[in-house]
């Protein structure tokens, strides 16, 4: 299994707090980014891969060719932080057999069907129910917008 | 200090914290170097406010706040730190320890008005679904701005007014040990501040530059405009030799050949519109910060005279656009502006009959370029070109020069204002193939290189003019004059010795053993507390 050292669900995917912060603490080099509607954009792919700084890699995959990705053998010195929008995917990678004990929680945003969940993060229903089933598996949930902030477990927050 | 001053005081600080900073109050107003110095003007001495607000704004040179999350309310920090030195007595370094727990509870009131304001997107909501373009700064700019109004003044106006009367006698309470040791402590809280800047800059190329910078301070004394200067010079000189073959400004990579599908530039919208747009988003786009939609309320206000241009004759039209633009939207305001400018552009090709824009795919465009902008902005704005003039005109303010502070408010002002009005015509003009050209261009990186490079240079410069530690360890070796480190080693060989050392400590802590900032503060608090008791720092 590939060397993941964080994975995160934030639906502005690349941005300040993780330009900024998270891979100034981690020694991130290379960003998974796993959404099936985004990797059928080539102009998206340029514009986060532009956004990140030099150094870093950035791939983009639809959930099926992630799985693969991440149960590879891992490369000596690559550092993987996997970024997702919501956490059905990072369901979906845990079913697959990705094996992780933390997933950070950073921002999600307001839309119709979703309901303000804590501070700047919104989820419906369905999402809520996810979070659950991913801390039913043993799996802490952590919102965190950057690596100074307080960790709060949402488990605290259901 | 009289009633009026410490009215006045916590007017300022609400000035610093608010919407009517022409779209640069959060990188002037807000920041201690420049709060420090109007407090200071308020106080009957602005020399002297320039000063303390320098030594202040040390702590929080790399604040950067990205996507809402703050590591300290820098602005009471300013105000507060201030009026303890000009009015409550206490010395500089005294007030930096000071400042820090009061930065912190002013985080407090961050937090409740990001909270508190999401009562007044439902209002919004409202004006929206009547396409009410004309009240709708009401719920974006007149509720959120009067509960900060009516919350900052209060807190500030307790603070000061009540606080600085007792700090004194406080202090004397505590006797001069105390002090003595709070004095330390602030000597070196600076090392946090530029560790927490280096994070950001200190790689590979730049390294050498810290260390040149030190040393030019140590050595030749040069002051920070002298650091200053030499360091442009030879960032220009080492960015010319890296690259020879480069050419063009920033934004000119992007010829017109590069004009996207989406541009319909001035066909229905005039010039006039598109100014009164982007001023509307400087103004307004932190107006109503909230959790729910952070800056969604600011964006549909900035669409707003585009709407009415548009649509002046249909309600139901403009109560449908006004809606769609509240959707959640949170971006770095100066390079994001950009997006605000090509949104302006396809509404008015969806005006013209542009069929294939659809709502989804404005969303989309909208959704999908505001984090890389955001990542970009935070780093260039917050990480690179502010902590860089801060510490240059830091450098000039230290001498209690006022023009540190207002040659700082100039430049910045002025540089903010350029990326905001060129982001803004680029999106709107150009559109988004233009947009991702130039993030892709390499130029970016460029800049990010070259302002690294010079910023570790005056950072290195900083440490040695800003970061005091000294030891007043001595050993018994039989003469009869006792080996005194400081004097007979460090004073010797490199003076700044400590201060350097404590910096990259705090560097390294911060950086490679991932320990949080305020984590790191408060092991200078106890370091500076044991090591001040126990007679080992002088």
């Amino acid at each position: 299994m590939k060397n993941v050292l964080i994975t995160r669900i934030d639906d502005r995917l690349i941005h300040g707090q993780v330009v900024t912060a998270w891979i100034k603490v981690y020694p991130i080099n290379k960003i998974l980014i796993i959404d099936d509607e985004l990797s059928k954009n080539q102009l998206m792919l340029r514009i986060y891969k532009a956004a990140a700084p030099a150094g870093v890699e950035v791939i983009l995959m639809n959930q099926m060719d992630a799985a693969e990705f991440l149960l590879d053998e891992p490369l000596k010195g690559e550092n993987i932080m996997v970024l997702v929008k919501v956490p059905e995917v990072i369901e979906m990678m845990i079913e697959k057999g990705l094996r992780i004990s933390k997933v950070i929680l950073g921002g999600m945003g307001a839309t119709e069907k979703r309901k303000r969940f804590n501070r700047n993060v919104s989820a419906s229903d369905d999402e809520v129910a996810s979070f659950k089933r991913i801390i039913e598996k043993g799996i802490a949930i952590i919102y965190q917008l950057v690596p100074n902030d307080r960790e709060v477990d949402v488990k605290d927050l259901l | 200090m009289t009633l009026l001053q410490g009215i006045l005081l916590a007017l300022l600080y609400y000035l610093g914290n608010s919407t009517w900073g022409l779209g640069v109050g959060w990188w002037t107003l807000m920041r201690p170097l420049v709060l420090g110095f109007l407090s200071g003007i308020i106080l009957g001495d602005p020399t002297q406010g320039a000063i303390v607000g320098a030594q202040i704004n040390i702590l929080y040179l790399g604040f950067i706040g990205a996507g809402g999350a703050v590591p300290g309310d820098i602005a009471l920090a300013g105000v507060v730190g201030t009026a303890f030195v000009i009015s409550g007595g206490v010395d500089v370094n005294t007030a930096m320890s000071l400042a820090v727990p009061v930065g912190l509870l002013g985080t407090v009131i961050w937090v409740t008005k990001l909270t508190v304001n999401i009562g007044n997107v439902r209002m919004a909501e409202k004006y929206a679904a009547q396409g009410d373009t004309k009240k709708f700064w009401i719920a974006d700019v007149v509720m959120p701005q009067l509960f900060l109004f009516v919350v900052s003044f209060i807190a500030c106006f307790v603070i000061v007014y009540y606080g600085v009367a007792y700090i004194s006698d406080v202090l004397n309470f505590l006797g001069d040990n105390v002090v003595g040791v709070l004095s330390t402590i602030g000597g070196m809280l600076p090392a946090v501040g530029i560790a927490l800047t280096l994070k950001s800059i200190f790689k590979g190329e730049s390294i050498p530059m810290f260390f040149l910078g030190f040393m030019l301070v140590q050595y030749f004394h040069l002051d920070m405009i002298a650091t200053g200067f030499l360091s442009l010079v030879l960032t220009i000189i080492y960015m010319q030799l890296k690259n020879k073959d480069e050419e063009g400004g920033l934004f000119s990579s992007v010829g017109s050949d590069m004009i996207s599908q989406e541009q319909a530039a001035y066909a229905l919208l005039d010039k006039k519109t598109i100014k009164r747009s982007w001023f509307r988003w400087i103004m307004f786009n932190q107006a109503n910060y909230n959790y729910e939609r952070m800056q969604g309320t600011g964006f549909c206000h900035a669409m707003l005279p585009v709407i009415e241009k548009l649509y002046p004759n249909d309600p139901q039209k403009r109560a449908e656009r006004m809606k769609l633009h509240m959707n959640f939207f949170n971006t770095e305001p100066q390079w994001g502006a950009c997006i605000i400018g090509l949104t302006a552009a396809l509404e008015e090709k969806k005006a013209q009959g542009g069929e294939e824009i659809s709502d989804d795919m404005i969303t989309s465009i909208k959704s999908s370029l505001m984090g890389p902008l955001a990542g970009i902005g935070d780093t260039i704005d917050g990480g690179v070109i502010t902590p860089l003039l801060l510490t240059l005109f830091i450098g000039i303010s230290q001498s209690g020069n006022i023009m540190g502070p207002i040659g700082y408010i100039v430049m910045e002002a002025c540089i903010m204002w350029s990326i905001y009005w060129f982001s803004y015509k680029l999106g709107y003009e150009k559109g988004s193939d233009a947009i991702v050209t130039l993030l892709e261009s390499g130029k970016i990186n460029k800049l990010i290189l070259g302002a690294s490079v010079m910023g570790c240079m005056v950072l290195g410069g900083l440490v040695g003019n800003f970061v005091t530690l000294s030891t007043a360890l001595s050993f018994d070796v039989g003469g009869e004059i006792p080996f005194i480190l400081q004097e007979q080693l460090f004073d010797v060989i490199l003076p700044g010795m400590l201060p350097l050392l404590l910096t990259l400590l705090c560097y390294w802590m911060i950086t490679k053993k991932n320990i949080s900032s305020m984590k790191v503060i408060a092991l200078i608090f106890i370091a500076g507390l044991v090591g001040g008791l126990l007679g080992i720092f002088a």
